[in-house]
């Protein structure tokens, strides 16, 4: 299946993939609009991705 | 311009080796291309990050996917109630993920900046060169005078306009000019074009007017 070309080095993707009720993340942004990822953006980008950004673009309350 | 051509520099290859070298070296050590600019960024992103209230941190597995479920009812809508099963976990990859979240995230590339004003520092030094760090050079002076305020705001405009230079086209001369045209990036190159065409052009036409 192709999808976002970052999902190998993505710390976020591996809980989006085996929590099935996480599992919108992954269909929404990893394998459909991952060019809408604000992860993906920073990436491609080439800046640093704060580890708590979602790929909505607001972030996670925890870590840091 | 016999000034300039006179004055003692060291060898020009060994300039291009050094940072050839770095090229190479920067990547390899931290993961990330080498770009002058965006380490400054990212030194201004820690400088922001750390003015914003501090989240709590996470100490378990469980802890985290509890605000990821909390995070995805807030974007998708509530969760079924009787929803799938977990896929079989993977704790290994999970666990590694989690330390992937917590990595150090570069906080000490900044001092990529420090070390970049000492080797300046000492390489003036080293060369024994008489060191005038206001003057822009006798032609600005003898055009202008040698005023330090004219001085000080010339180089403070130039390094507005460069910092926004380099921020609207997404890199500088390093990350453009070194790492994206070694790369092949063909924006790089555009880039690189673009700035140095431009600069030798501007030169050209303020000695031909001088």
């Amino acid at each position: 299946m192709t999808g976002c070309p970052h999902i190998e080095e993505c710390p976020l993707f591996p809980f989006f993939r085996f929590q099935a009720n996480l599992k919108t993340w992954k269909i929404r942004y990893c394998y459909g609009e991952f060019a809408q990822c604000a992860r993906y953006a920073l990436t491609e980008e080439g800046r640093e991705v704060p580890a708590q950004l979602l790929p909505s673009g607001k972030m996670l309350p925890v870590l840091r | 311009m016999n000034e300039l051509a006179s004055a003692p520099f060291w060898p020009f290859w060994l300039g291009g080796a050094a940072v050839a070298l770095l090229a190479v070296a920067f990547p390899l050590a931290t993961g990330r291309w080498l770009g002058v600019s965006s380490i400054f960024d990212s030194a201004l992103e820690l400088l922001r990050r750390r003015s914003a209230p501090e989240p709590p941190r996470v100490s378990s597995l469980s802890e985290l996917e509890q605000a990821m479920l909390a995070a995805t009812e807030e974007e998708f809508g509530p969760l079924p109630a009787d929803g799938e099963e977990a896929a079989p976990h993977d704790s290994h990859e999970l666990g590694r993920a989690l330390a992937g979240l917590r990595a150090p995230d570069g906080r000490a590339r900044p001092l990529f900046l420090v070390g970049m004003v000492i080797g300046g520092a000492l390489g003036t030094l080293a060369s024994g060169r008489e060191v005038q760090p206001w003057s822009l050079g006798r032609y600005f002076d003898e055009r202008f005078g040698p005023s330090l305020w004219l001085a000080a705001s010339v180089l403070l405009a130039a390094g507005v306009l460069i910092g926004l230079g380099t921020r609207i086209a997404g890199g500088c001369t390093s990350g453009h000019g070194v790492t994206g045209v070694a790369c092949g990036e063909r924006g790089s190159i555009l880039s690189t074009l673009s700035f140095w065409g431009t600069g030798v052009a501007m030169a050209w036409l303020l000695l031909e007017l001088t």
